[in-house]
Formats: structure tokens, sequence, C-alpha cells
């Protein structure tokens, strides 16, 4: 559509170099812009832009649930400055993902998860809340586990904005940590390393960044993490069993700094795959199936939206108005 | 809830005339297995529901399918499904008939798709930790399968002698080790589905782009598809395991002990915190025999004690349920189990580091007996539904999850709304960082078998209104199925509009399960 | 007072009972049917005792559809005894006449034959006198009798060996009546079981080879109100006591798979005695997920082959996999009928006897 040809949305969208955006202030907001968007044909993701960026609301903390309620505006890495001085943190989460706003993170290609002690991957939000194509508000519950029908936060996850726009979350938090750790292993053989951390990662432990080098021959790593004294101890000791049980020793010094690059997420047999042909990686939200990983590793790429599987592009059938521009 | 419909076990309706003239195409659809027979058409009439008890009592049953089929290939699920699109059939798939809610009831008759014929155990993939198993698969055959290999699945809910993978996937299911292993949605690393649409599909394993379907196609009680199949998760058999058992002087104090130790990051496997009156009547009635004996209507119902008073404390009693909740009012300690499991140093060091949470609470170390003596007998509550039944009550259990600010006033709440309808006990399990699970057991009667009934589902809409206006949520792990299918739509707002185009997109014509979560 | 009256309460507390045994019962596993779970066979029961439905063809079937195995009570906490509250149930359906096909051609070959078989039992046993002294009267079971005269030279072979030597008894040539038992006919077993109380009343000790037998002699006709006053011990137990006299050979270098005989484990408790027999005989022996008093079953008891043959060889096939997946690892069962079920499903097995004999040869 020609811009001469763009049909009016009044205040609700302002013209910029990258062309139109819109940027509702309230959800009310939000809801507005939907239904003339849907008045006037145009759609979102083609013809406009959305930016959730005034929708910057961080509401009163739960201390005891350790959550707290932000609007989809929020960038990750200011609410973990917001959250600090509650004791509490946003947690482990890639570098990349924690400059990106909430609604980014939850909708982008991180799909707002996170890995929790166990090995298992959780979506950072315990609730969100979102408006689908016709307008309507979806809020999900905010128990922490639920059997009450299909988690239809689904529709909002990974979705790109295209079955619903988020405008808000309760977010999982943690303490902030009172120890933050580094400790360096070397490890015979790619296997091994990968042996070891997924040992860990079961057994409940959380590591928040792993940096693996395997130039020198051997993969030498820094295992970074970060909480109570008691449990950073804890931590430590199965750390150590289990790299001795997989064939490693402790080493005495690691490169930290880690290869800056586009964040993957990748399975674990890729990371060791890259490992094996000598190259050095950097990986967070290490998870049982998958892992959030910088270097030279092969998955899929965290900072722009790919082209989504058969199956999803079925969800597309709910922006019945077809608002939401259709897939990415 | 309005009345559901049931009928004479004596004389089932006939089968629907479309139902009969679509049995041909159904018997080729699946290799002949097909059925028409009132036994079997009895058989997979009702689920676990309790309210189904109330009535075989009197020998009624809930509405029967008009027909039963076994399919063995997603092929011939799909065929099923078409055929039912095109005959305007509905089509109920069916694991082992384990729900409580009514989940897999022919409300409107139709063809109930039995799918254990789905039974396949693969070998387990050491490197990712995965097996791939049949939808149809019943529990336990799975976990002694994998137990035999090495391996677990860490999923133990209390029906697991009598559910199949595909029914743990349809209504989200959580085993009592969930705190460690979490719950089936986390355990599932794709689905294998025939959606309403007849197609067949297989849900990718991460990582992907763009939405995942399986959140959305698990916990859909067949209203969107039925499960043939899943890869799931297992872990190495657990070297160690450790319990230990405390006790706190009220339950606040117990649920900041649950709630510290979470923050803590520990992962007890297994945490459970007794409500006080079952603490107090059963920790002492049962201290006589079994010291130790954890509180729990199980130990409740096992006691010396009491099958005697039960006897007498049937539809009287009972019929006055506000008086026996009354007597709570007197006790107020509350007795917590933990359980670490897996590596065994790593258990010890958890432990000692929970222990230190529940001193630090006053709480009453009672060593390892009390968790030794529940894991025993872990299953055990459920064989008591027989008794009460029998004794001419009614039974119930609800389960409903909170965020921690908000657990304490569910549990007064459900427990002031439901006191009036029954007599209520409760404990808190399945615990997370963020919140836990509410779980709670109804005993009621009424001076007839119909009083009963009304009771019995003023009870349920009490107790669930109660639930959410206090901030929980309508399950946590039994589903919804018809039982709480308004109080899904009522809690869903509008979100309930999303779901119903959900549905549509899966199930353009309706054949898949109606009635179930609303839709 | 009818005999699904005694069991009244069994069948309540399963028909209200949340199927807690779902996947024990091995007809239903085969099946898949919700009706042939222990709840469904179960449930229709009550509701026939309580006189809410009647007992129609579909639902005698049902009745049918259980082996009497006794898994499901291995998980019962009620201890629920299923198989004998069903097969009182089936009288119910030999009074109605609407049996099925199998279990009234079984009771009509039984009436005429005093066996399920047909041929006389008492010219079988005769080809059997032992010329050489024998210290164990055997009584190897019609089963073996008519269906597998191999394994009774087998086990006279390894009773040898072992100095214990058996000797086929002449009252062998009367069949316990465990058909009329779980055909359902209980006036004509209990008839049958004093008849054969009278017959054995001056054999003091004898050695079963057919673990149903055994049970039936010992476990069943006493439910019946018939004791016997014969010592009634199975083959593996009496050759497991006289072990210490085997041969001293190493095992044969064999892996095999064994199964637990239901009736000779859960019936009557004897797990570790065939399982000491075995070790000494093969070198390896693997074992299944469910074993011992949680074993799976053969699929052969309670009329199953007769009723319902073609479920009955699926549940032989299913549990042969559980015991030995491997197509090159045969399946070890101290139980005649067992083996023969494995045989049909298209499995390599071996009575407990015929391996010993192997061994003891080698």
């Amino acid at each position: 559509m020609s811009p001469s040809k763009q049909p009016p949305l009044g205040s609700w969208a302002r013209r910029t170099e990258q062309g139109l955006v819109a940027e509702p202030a309230t959800e009310r907001e939000l809801t507005e812009v939907i239904h003339v968007l849907a008045d006037r044909g145009v759609k979102l993701h083609r013809d406009l832009a959305l930016s959730r960026a005034r929708l910057t609301e961080i509401a009163a903390i739960g201390t005891e649930s350790m959550t707290v309620r932000v609007g989809a505006g929020v960038v990750l890495q200011d609410l973990d400055h917001h959250l600090e001085p509650h004791g509490l943190t946003i947690g482990p989460l890639s570098p990349a993902a924690m400059s990106l706003r909430l609604g980014e993170f939850l909708e982008g290609p991180y799909a707002g998860l996170r890995s929790i002690p166990g090995g298992r991957l959780e979506p950072v939000c315990t609730a969100l809340s979102a408006v689908t194509s016709d307008g309507r508000r979806l809020e999900t519950s905010r128990a922490p586990r639920s059997a009450a029908g299909p988690d239809l936060s689904a529709l909002v996850l990974g979705a790109g904005g295209r079955l619903a726009l988020v405008t808000g979350a309760v977010l999982r938090c943690m303490p902030f940590p009172e120890r933050d750790v580094r400790v360096a292993f070397s490890f015979p053989s790619a296997q091994a390393f990968v042996t070891a951390l997924q040992r860990c990662v079961a057994e409940g432990f959380w590591p928040w960044r792993v940096h693996a080098d395997s130039r020198s021959g051997r993969v030498i790593a820094e295992v970074r993490w970060a909480a109570s004294v008691g449990s950073v101890e804890r931590d430590r000791e199965l750390l150590s069993r289990c790299v001795e049980e997989a064939g490693g020793r402790g080493a005495g010094e690691a490169e930290r700094e880690g290869p800056v690059s586009v964040e993957h997420e990748s399975t674990w047999d890729a990371v060791r795959a890259s490992l094996e042909q000598g190259r050095a990686v950097q990986l967070f939200r290490l998870s049982l199936t998958t892992v959030v990983a910088r270097g030279d590793v092969e998955g899929v790429p965290l900072n722009e939206t790919t082209g989504w599987t058969s199956l999803g592009s079925r969800l597309l059938a709910l922006d019945a108005r077809g608002v939401f521009g259709g897939a990415p | 809830m309005t009345r559901l419909p049931n009928v004479s076990a004596a004389a089932l309706p006939p089968p629907r005339p479309q139902v009969l003239e679509a049995r041909p195409a159904l018997a080729r659809a699946v290799g002949g297995r097909v059925s028409t027979d009132d036994l079997d058409r009895l058989a997979y009439a009702r689920d676990l529901w309790p309210l189904a008890l109330l009535w075989i009592r009197q020998g009624k049953i809930p509405a029967p399918p008009d027909a039963v089929v076994w399919p063995g290939s997603d092929d011939e699920v799909s065929a099923v499904i078409k055929l039912a699109r095109a005959k305007k059939l509905a089509v109920i798939p069916y694991g082992a008939g384990s729900g409580v809610c009514g989940g897999t009831w022919a409300i409107n008759g139709g063809v109930t798709m039995d799918l254990k014929r789905f039974d396949s155990i693969g070998e387990v993939d050491a490197a990712h930790r995965a097996v791939e198993v049949g939808a149809g698969v019943l529990g336990e055959t799975l976990e002694r399968k994998l137990n035999s290999k090495g391996w677990t699945l860490g999923h133990f809910p209390s029906s697991i002698a009598c559910s199949t993978v595909g029914g743990w996937l349809a209504a989200r299911s959580a085993g009592q080790f969930s705190s460690k292993y979490g719950k089936i949605e986390d355990m599932v690393l794709s689905t294998r589905v025939v959606l309403g649409t007849g197609e067949r599909l297989q849900t990718p394993e991460r990582p992907f782009s763009g939405p995942d379907l399986t959140p959305l196609l698990v916990g859909s009680e067949g209203t969107l598809c039925a499960f043939t199949g899943a890869k799931l998760r297992v872990f190495p058999n657990p070297k160690g395991r450790v319990f230990h058992g405390f006790e706190f002087s009220s339950v606040e104090k117990g649920l900041e002990a649950i709630r510290l130790i979470f923050r803590e990051g520990l992962r007890p496997a297994v945490t459970r915190l007794y409500d006080p009156f079952d603490t107090a009547f059963v920790g002492k009635a049962g201290a006589k025999k079994k010291p130790g004996v954890p509180p729990s209507l199980r130990g409740l119902l096992r006691t010396s004690v009491l099958p005697a008073v039960l006897r007498q404390v049937t539809r009287q009693t009972l019929g006055r349920p506000s008086m026996m909740n009354r007597l709570q009012q007197g006790f107020s300690r509350s007795r917590l189990i933990l359980m670490f499991e897996g590596d065994p140093v790593r258990a010890e060091a958890e432990d000692r580091a929970a222990t230190a949470i529940c001193r630090q609470l006053s709480g009453d170390d009672l060593g390892e007996a009390p968790g030794r003596a529940w894991f025993k007998k872990r299953y055990d509550v459920s064989y008591r539904m027989s008794r009460l039944i029998e004794s001419g009550t009614f039974a119930d259990t609800m389960e409903i999850a909170a965020p921690w600010e908000r657990v304490h006033e569910v549990y007064e709440r459900v427990h002031a709304a439901a006191s009036q309808f029954a007599f209520v006990l409760c404990h808190f399990s399945h615990a997370y960082a963020d919140g836990c699970s509410l779980y709670f057991s109804f005993i009621g009667s009424g001076e007839s078998e119909e009083a009963m009934e009304t009771r019995y589902h003023q009870l349920w809409r009490a107790a669930l209104a109660a639930a959410v206006h206090a901030g929980g949520n309508v399950s946590h792990h039994h589903g919804v199925g018809i039982l709480k299918a308004q109080a899904l739509q009522d809690s869903l707002g509008e979100g309930r509009h999303a779901l119903r185009a959900v549905k549509s997109v899966f199930d353009p014509d309706g054949v898949m399960n109606p009635g179930k979560l609303g839709l | 007072m009818s005999a699904m009256d005694r069991h009244e309460q069994a069948y309540t507390y399963c028909a209200y009972c949340p199927k807690l045994c779902r996947f024990a019962c091995p007809v239903s596993e085969a099946t898949h049917t919700e009706a042939h779970s222990t709840w469904g066979k179960m449930t229709a029961a009550h509701l026939v005792a309580e006189g809410k439905r009647d007992l129609d063809e579909s639902t005698a079937k049902a009745l049918h559809a259980c082996t009497g195995c006794g898994r499901c009570k291995s998980f019962c906490k009620h201890e629920n005894l299923v198989g004998p509250a069903l097969f009182a149930a089936r009288e119910e359906t030999v009074k109605s006449g609407n049996q099925p096909k199998g279990a009234a051609s079984t009771l009509a070959t039984f009436t005429q034959a005093q066996n399920p078989f047909g041929p006389e039992l008492a010219a079988l046993v005769a080809s059997w006198r032992s010329e050489t002294p024998v210290r164990y009267p055997l009584f190897p079971g019609c089963s073996s009798l008519v269906k597998a005269p191999q394994v009774i030279e087998d086990t006279i072979a390894v009773s040898r060996a072992f100095g214990a030597p058996m000797g086929v008894s002449r009252v062998s040539s009367r069949c316990c009546g465990y058909p009329l038992y779980a055909a359902g006919s209980h006036d004509a077993f209990r008839d049958h079981a004093r008849a054969n109380a009278e017959a054995l009343d001056s054999v003091p000790e004898l050695a079963v080879l057919d673990p149903g037998c055994a049970h039936t002699l010992k476990v069943v006709y006493p439910m019946f109100g018939v004791h016997l006053k014969t010592r009634i011990r199975t083959v593996v137990e009496v050759l497991e006591e006289n072990l210490s006299h085997a041969p001293a050979k190493p095992p044969l270098a064999q892996t095999v798979g064994y199964h637990d005989a239901c009736k000779l484990g859960r019936g009557l408790g004897q797990y570790d005695q065939p399982r000491k027999l075995l070790a000494r005989a093969v070198s390896g022996v693997q074992e299944a997920a469910s074993i011992r008093s949680e074993g799976g079953c053969s699929g052969g008891g309670g009329l199953l082959p007769r009723t319902m043959p073609e479920v009955a060889v699926e549940v032989a096939r299913r549990q042969a996999v559980e015991v030995a997946p491997q197509p090159d690892v045969a399946v070890v069962t101290a139980c005649p009928t067992s083996k023969r079920m494995f045989e049909r499903s298209g499995k390599t097995s071996y009575d407990l006897m015929t391996l010993l004999r192997r061994w003891v040869e080698s």
C-alpha cells in the first residue's frame, strides 16, 4: 500500500523513518488501535509497526511468590535494576535477551523461555495479558501450574504478535544472589563436557553462563552461577563431582571473553559438534533439551523472526480479521 | 450445573440410528474393531468422576456412547474422525477412563475412541534422555519398563495404574513428584496427534521458530485432537532418596517453610503439608499402631479408630458437615513431609538445607519415618473410595493452585465454603517457587440419594467459586471435563473466545469430545 | 445362597474402585477393552448380583475374560479375589445357559471323559508304569499326560539325576477338576473334588508337575470344603529340596527368560525354588520388568484358551515379549500350560524340566 493510499489512523499512529508506528500507552489504547486497523483494513507488521514501548508500568512486587507484574514495554535489564533493591532478579537470561523489551522477549524467538533447576524450560511469565485480533482481552491465570484447559499463553509466546499482542505479564523472579561464582574445568572431549553439564543440570544445577573453548584440543570451560551461599556450595560440590566422573578436572584459569555473536537456540548435539570442531561457545539458559548459544553453533537464530513451522502457520487463522498481517 | 443425563444400567437406550448406519464404515476404518454392544457401551459410559459412583449405587450410569472403536494407527484415528465429520458424530478420545471430571462422558452419545492399542514403548535414547511411547500405554506399565532399563519418567500420578500417556497429555496430569520432575507438560518433547480435522501431525521439538502448538494441544481434553504418541524426557533411576518429616505450630508456618525451601533453590521431589485437623486427628489416632504414619485422608480412613467411627459417621453425621468441621477449630499443628531424590550426595545436602529452614521456623523434627510411611502407601488413598461409596456417602477431591500470596486465603475460603456441604480436609503439595497446589478432600452425605446429589453439586459450585474468588485457579492436575467446565469458562473471562477460536481451527465441525472444557 | 453372594463385597468394591489394578489384568491389556478390565468385569458382576442388570450373552462372555491369574490381587488393598469371584459368577452363566461356547463344550467333554481333553487318562497313566524304585509318586496332570508327555519323561529323568526318583502315580488318571471350577460348574466341581479326596485317601504324598493342578488340590479344594490328607507338593519344590544331590555340572551356556507361572508363584508362593533350579542349569537368566507376585500371565488359565483363544494367544505373546524380547532368547517356565501358550504365540519356550534334563545329561 503506497503512503498516499494509506488510510488515516488518526492519533494512533505517527510517521517515522521506518514507516508508520502505533505507540499506544495503555492496553485500552492498544485495543482501540486494533479496532481501527480492522476497520480500515490496515495490517500490523506490514503496513504499520506497533511499539509497546510506552507500556512501561511495573506494578507492585509479590515478594512471597517472587513475581512482578510488568508492562510489555519494559526493558528486561531495566526491570532487573528495579528488582535489585527488592532483593530479586529476573535471573539468568542471555545478554541479548536482557536488552529486549518484555513484549519482544515473549513474542519473539526467545518465546519468553528460561531454564529452571532440574533443566526444565518454563516461561518467565507465570501469567500474561494480551489482546486478540477481535479486540478481546486474553488473561491467563497466575497459578504456578494449571490443568485448566490448554495453555493459552502459547498464542503469545514465540508467536511474533501474529496471534495476539501481549500487553503485560506477571514474571517469575528469583532471589538476588548472595554470591557469584566462576569455576574453570578442563575436559578431555566435547562429549565429556556435555555429559557433565547435562548431568548437573538434571540434578538441579542452574548455571547462568558457561564459556567453553576447545581450540587447545581439550575443552576448557568456565562455569558461572550465582545463588545463596549455601546453594552455591551445594552446586559447587555437584559440579565438581560430575566433572570428575565425566573425566574432567579443575583448571586454573579460563578465557572469560566469549564470542560475541548472534544468539541461537541450539541442541546439545550442536554444541558438542561445534566444540568437536575446535570452536569456542558461550552457553546460557542451559536446559536438558536446548541451550542459548553464542559462537559458531548451529541452531535457530534468536535475533530475527524466521519462518514458522507449517503447524504454527495453521494458527494464523485465529486472526480472523487479518489485523496482524499474516505469516512473518 | 444442570442435571446431567443418566440411564438405567439395566436397559441402555439403543445406539442412535445415525451411528448404526455408520457402523459398517466405522468397521472399515478400524479393521473391524467396533462395538455397539451394550456391555462395551456400559463400560465406556463412565470414567472415575465420583458423581457416576452415586449413580452406579442406584443402578444408573451416565448416558453411554453409541459405539466404541479401537483404532490401531494414526491413519485409523484419522479415518474415524473424518467419518465423524462427514456423519456429524461426536468422537470421544478415551485412554483408560481414569479422569475424575467426566472428561470422557458421551453426554450426547457418539463414538468413543479407545486409544490403548497405541501401546508401543520405544527404546530409551540415552544420549538425549528421551523415549517415544504410544498414547495408550498405561503409566505403571511404562514406568516399570523404564525402571527395568535404569530410567524413570518421574511421573507418578495416583492414577498411574489406570491412566495412559495420552490421558496425561489430554488433562495436563501431575505426578506426586512433580516438584522435581515437573508436570507432564514439562516432560513432553513432542506429541503425535490427529486433529479434529482428521489431519495427522507431529509437533516439533525445540528449537523451532514460531508458536508452540504443544501447549495448546496438551490440556485440550480431547476437544481439539486425539493424542496417539509422544516423545517424553526421562531421568536415570534415582540412586538416593531422603525422607524427612516436620511438624509446625500452624499451617501458615508450614506453608512458609515450603516457600522458603523453594526460594532457596531446593527441589524436593515431594512436599506435602497436611492441614491441622488432618495432622491432629490422624497423627494421634495412627500413632498407637504405626508411629509416623503421615496424616492424610488415607491415614484418616485406615486408622484403627476410624473404620468403626466412619460407619456411624455416615449419612446422619456427614449430613451435618458443619458440626464435623467445627471440630477442626481446636487444632493447629500441621505436618510436612519432604522427600529428596536423585544424586544421593545432592539429596542429602538439599535435605540438610531444608532441615535448617524448617528448624528456623520451629518445626519439630519427626525424622524420616513419616515420609517413608507415606512413600510405602502413597497410592493407597484411592482404595478408600470403594468403602466410602459403599458406606452411603459421597467423596471427592479438588486440586487447585495459587501463587504464594493467595494460598492461605484460598485455603480458608474454600474450606469455609465447602464446609457447609461436606467434611473437609486439605493438604498442600506440588510446590513451586511461585506457589503451590491445594488438594481438598470432601466427604459428605444426605438424607437421600437425590439430596446427596444436590448437595454434591452445591459443594462443587461453592468450592470452585471460592477458589477463583480468592485467587486460585480451577484445576492443578485433574483437568476440567464437565465438572469444572463452567468454572473454567467463567475464569477465562474474554479469554474464552480465544479458546473457542482455537477450537474452530483444530476442530471446525465440533466433533471432538463435545461439552468438555465448556466447548 | 448363590455362589455370587459370597463375593458380593468384592464385586461392589471393584465396581466403586478407581481401576487401581487396570494395568495388571493380562486380558484387558491384550484386548484393550474396558469391559474386560477387572473393573469392567466386576462392575458387570456387581450389577448382575444386585439385580440391576440381566446376565446377557455379552456379560457372560466378559465374565469369562479372566485367566484367574491373580495378578490384580497383588495390587489390591482390598485383597479382592477377582478370579474366584468371576468364576463364581460363571455359575450363573451355566444356570442361565448362556455360557460361551468354549466353556460349554469343555464342560460337555469333562462330563463325558472326566477330563477336559477327552482321551481316557487311565490308559495313558498305565503306559508310565515305572520299572525302577520310586521315591515320589508323580501327578503330572492331564494336560501333560495328553499334550506333553515329553515333559513327564524329562521330569522323571531329572528326578533320577537328583536322587529323588519319581514315577507316575496311578491316581494321576483323575483330573483335578480345575476346568469344572473355571467353567463355573461349582456343584460338579465340589462333587469331583470329594471323589478325588476319596481316591487319594491312601496316597500320603504327591509330587505334582502342573502347578495349576497343585494349586487346585491344595488351595481351591479347601475353598469348597474339601481337605486332602495327601501332602501336595510341586515337582519344582521337591527337586529344589534335592538340589544338593544334583550332578555337579557347569551350567549350559545359554540365556533364557524366566516366566513365573501364575499358580506356582502367586498361587503357591514358589518364586525362589524354580529360580534356584534354573540358575544351576543355565548361565544366564533374564527377568521381566514385573516378576514374582507382580509377574505377567501366559493366558492359559480360566479356560481362556477355550473361550477366547485368540486373546489367550495374544496374552501369551505379550508376556513372552516382556520376559524375552529378543527373538533368540527362549522363555522357560515351570508350567506345561504356560509353555504351550508361549509356543502357540510363536515364541520358543521350554519347560523347566526339559532344560534341567538337558543340563543333567550334558
